[in-house]
């Protein structure tokens, strides 16, 4: 009986065990493997002397910078990532250093139109303040449906201790949170970006210190102003190799070979390959880029066109890049305006100092007409101008007849741009062929008139600080000129 | 700041308005750039402390010729070379020569500078340019050649220029100047502007199927234009091939529709309509002969 009671028992158990499943704790089931936590970087973050983006396309973007703040050593490395709290040691990229000290991190193979966190010095977490947005892919909108463009001209004066771009800079942040608070996704500078000579030293006075926050987060695009030069801003040479300074010490000398003695050149890094859309140049001083749907050009006024073989190059160059775009909206920057009545005459060339002004009215002019550019921006003359929407002007101011060459109203009279007179990409002669050319040299001073203001192509006039903000979407460009208190003081608007 | 003044078309029809905008006027700059009398007047007070300064002798001197007052600039100039080494200001002296048109004798000093200091990048370049622009065509290839030597990244126009020079020397000719271009865009890629000469010394030789083929080396973005394939149209045109060249101009034609007006493209419409026109009917396809026909 024992012997069946205890087989039974022995039965039982064996049953039991054997009907057991998952909901039996003595046997819990197996776990999926653990994955590792992927490792984050582990560098500390620097706080660099200078800190700015380049070339932001919708897949790439430099990080370039120098110095560091706290007076420890440089940063060697960045990471990033699309997580601000967490950047992957797997994104950390070592930097190259330029001859002038410069570091710089090509990060490639990015999303298009995305967000992404950095930190100079690969730290696992970026600090606020350190990030980029990539542009849409090519000819895409940005997901907010606009692009804004933020352009200062002649903003250089804090090389020698002003400061008014300060103003300006406050001006256009005060218009911004007025505005729905976006701020730009571009950030051009028309020339006379660091006054007086445009030495490395004037640089960080005028450029990286006034600009920080912007320049972590926005792509600058600079054009060659003539104070860019060194010369105090009087050289008529058409070579880089020519920079020339009066004294060094404070202000800083030539940098040295074999980069350029010219620091323009060295500080900022400019597509030569259509690395960023457009055509390849082959150099710095002129080039162009795509952002979502529009495509901007950067001309060198203030060295290439003071050589006639060299300008004729640059313009073979623009007439191929023109007839290759397809943007919806062409935006041409270069520094010496083709039409000015304020601190200089687009009448007189002051012995050839001022030439560049009539070989880009006479040579280029006819170049945007024909390609569709929609609007020129231009700064050296500080003042801001305004033209109306025009055409075929190549010759001196009294020459100007907006009966012929400006967009007219339903009266007759030239149209404004503004209300119901804004401009329409398709002019009244049924195809592309206007622009609106406009000085913004006034965005660190703001000086004297010339004989014959104001020029006859010009709507508004205004001797005051200040500086633009173009937005742009799909079907509107929205440009507008921006006070020191955020207030809009001009405006006008295109429409296609 | 400066002050406020602001433009409205139809505005100022006053004397008061008139008179007021006079005022803003400031007369005595009239004639002078804006910069260069800030320039000039540095130096002058540099000068007054520092009397035998040569090198500021040497700088003003090329302030005023900027501005073009060269009776001045020659003076600093010649006040400079008699507080050093002459030496040292013959490059400014060759500038002020170059700019007043005297290449003699501007050479003269270039060379003498550049004998001094051959790697002296601004001077090579002034004198590459002088003696491009006197003609001097030996001198200033070999000029260009140092600075394509020298420096990393010339100015893409110094390359047809010298390219230009090569064309016009026999020990060089097309090929020479071909092979400039070619080495150039082998170091940095296809330059359009490069090409284009290359292509326009390929078609000026009648070598149609070379400018084609470099027609195609283009950005892949011109070559989407239907202005490329009007381009190319021409030349197939040119090399006696007249079908491929319909066969372009239909596409350039058919791709121009969709793409919005400008005056450019508008002139191209013109262009393709013409040549189409000149090449003529498609002719008829010869019909292969039918014994059973009779």
């Amino acid at each position: 009986m024992t012997k069946l009671i205890g087989s039974l028992f022995t039965l039982s158990a064996f049953l039991l065990t054997g009907c057991s499943d998952s909901h039996d704790s003595a046997a819990p089931a197996p776990q999926p493997p653990i994955e590792p936590e992927p490792l984050t970087c582990s560098g500390s973050e620097v706080n660099p002397e200078r800190l700015y983006l380049q070339q932001l396309g919708s897949d790439r973007v430099i990080i370039k910078w120098r110095g560091n703040l706290d007076g420890e050593t440089e940063a060697d490395a960045v990471c990033f990532g699309t997580d601000m709290d967490s950047l992957l040691a797997s994104s950390e990229t070592s930097a190259t250093v330029t001859a002038t000290g410069h570091s710089e991190v090509l990060l490639s193979g990015l999303e298009a139109d995305t967000t992404y966190y950095y930190s100079v010095g690969g730290a696992a977490s970026a600090m606020p303040g350190r990030s980029f947005h990539t542009s849409p892919a090519d000819g895409g909108l940005p997901s907010d449906g606009n692009t804004r463009i933020w352009l200062v001209g002649d903003s250089g004066v804090g090389g020698e201790g002003h400061p008014e771009a300060e103003h300006v800079r406050d001006g256009y942040l005060s218009f911004v949170e007025s505005s729905g608070g976006e701020p730009a996704d571009l950030f051009v500078m028309l020339g006379d970006n660091a006054y007086r000579q445009g030495t490395d030293h004037e640089h960080q006075l005028a450029v990286f210190d006034v600009y920080p926050d912007i320049l972590s987060t926005t792509p600058v695009w600079p054009t060659i102003g003539n104070h860019e030069m060194g010369f105090l801003g009087v050289s008529v040479s058409p070579d880089p190799d020519s920079y020339s300074i009066l004294g060094d010490g404070e202000t800083g000398g030539p940098d040295p070979a074999p980069d350029s003695p010219m620091p323009y050149l060295n500080i900022f890094t400019l597509p030569t390959d259509g690395e960023a859309g457009g055509l390849a140049s082959g150099t710095e001083q002129y080039y162009a880029f795509n952002y979502a749907n529009v495509h901007i050009i950067s001309l060198d006024s203030q060295l290439s066109a003071r050589d006639e073989a060299n300008r004729a190059t640059m313009l073979q160059w623009l007439t191929d890049d023109l007839m290759a775009n397809t943007a919806d909206w062409t935006i041409v920057i270069f520094h010496h305006p083709p039409y000015t009545k304020g601190s200089h005459d687009s009448d007189k060339i002051f012995g050839g100092i001022d030439q560049p002004i009539f070989d880009m009215r006479e040579e280029f002019t006819p170049v945007f007409d024909r390609y569709g550019v929609d609007v020129v921006y231009s700064g050296h003359s500080h003042i801001y101008e305004r033209s109306y929407y025009i055409n075929g002007h190549t010759g001196l101011a009294d020459t100007f007849d907006a009966s012929v060459n400006a967009e007219l109203n339903d009266i007759g009279m030239p149209a404004t741009g503004q209300g119901d007179e804004a401009y329409s990409q398709i002019t009244r002669n049924g195809t592309d062929d206007k622009v609106v050319y406009t000085v913004a040299g006034n965005g660190g001073k703001v000086t004297s008139l010339s004989e014959g203001f104001p020029h006859p192509a010009h709507f508004f006039s205004e001797l005051t600080l200040g500086s633009v903000v173009i937005d742009l979407n799909e079907n509107t460009l929205d440009a507008r000129f921006i006070g020191v208190s955020g207030e809009v003081l001009d405006s006008f608007i295109i429409t296609r | 700041m400066g002050a406020t003044f602001r433009v409205v078309p139809g505005a100022c029809a006053t004397a008061a308005c008139a008179l007021f905008l006079l005022l803003l006027i400031p007369a005595p700059n009239l004639m002078a750039h804006p910069g260069v009398e800030d320039r000039i007047h540095l130096l002058s007070e540099d000068i007054v402390a520092s009397p035998n300064n040569q090198y500021l002798y040497v700088q003003r001197g090329l302030a005023y010729s900027n501005n073009a007052q060269p009776q001045l600039a020659l003076a600093d100039i010649k006040t400079a070379e008699t507080l050093g080494d002459p030496l040292d200001v013959a490059f400014a002296r060759g500038i002020l020569l170059y700019r007043a048109g005297d290449f003699t004798a501007a050479r003269v000093y270039f060379d003498r500078y550049l004998q001094a200091h051959p790697r002296h990048l601004a001077s090579l370049e002034y004198r590459a340019r002088m003696l491009r622009d006197a003609g001097v065509n030996a001198a200033a290839l070999a000029d260009f050649q140092q600075i394509f030597a020298l420096k990393a990244t010339p100015d893409p126009g110094y390359y047809i220029s010298a390219a230009r020079i090569m064309v016009a020397l026999p020990e060089y000719g097309i090929d020479g100047a071909i092979a400039l271009l070619d080495k150039r865009m082998d170091q940095v890629g296809v330059l359009s502007s490069l090409q284009r000469y290359a292509i326009e010394l390929e078609t000026d030789r009648q070598h149609y199927d070379a400018a084609i083929t470099r027609m195609a080396t283009l950005d892949k973005a011109l070559r989407a234009t239907p202005q490329w394939q009007v381009e190319v149209a021409q030349l197939h045109m040119q090399a006696g091939q007249p079908e491929q060249a319909r066969g372009l101009l239909e596409q350039a034609d058919s791709r121009l529709r969709a793409l919005r007006s400008n005056t450019a493209r508008v002139e191209l419409q013109r262009t393709i309509q013409r040549l189409l026109q000149e090449l003529g009917p498609i002719p008829e396809p010869i019909k292969a002969h039918d014994p059973e026909a009779g």
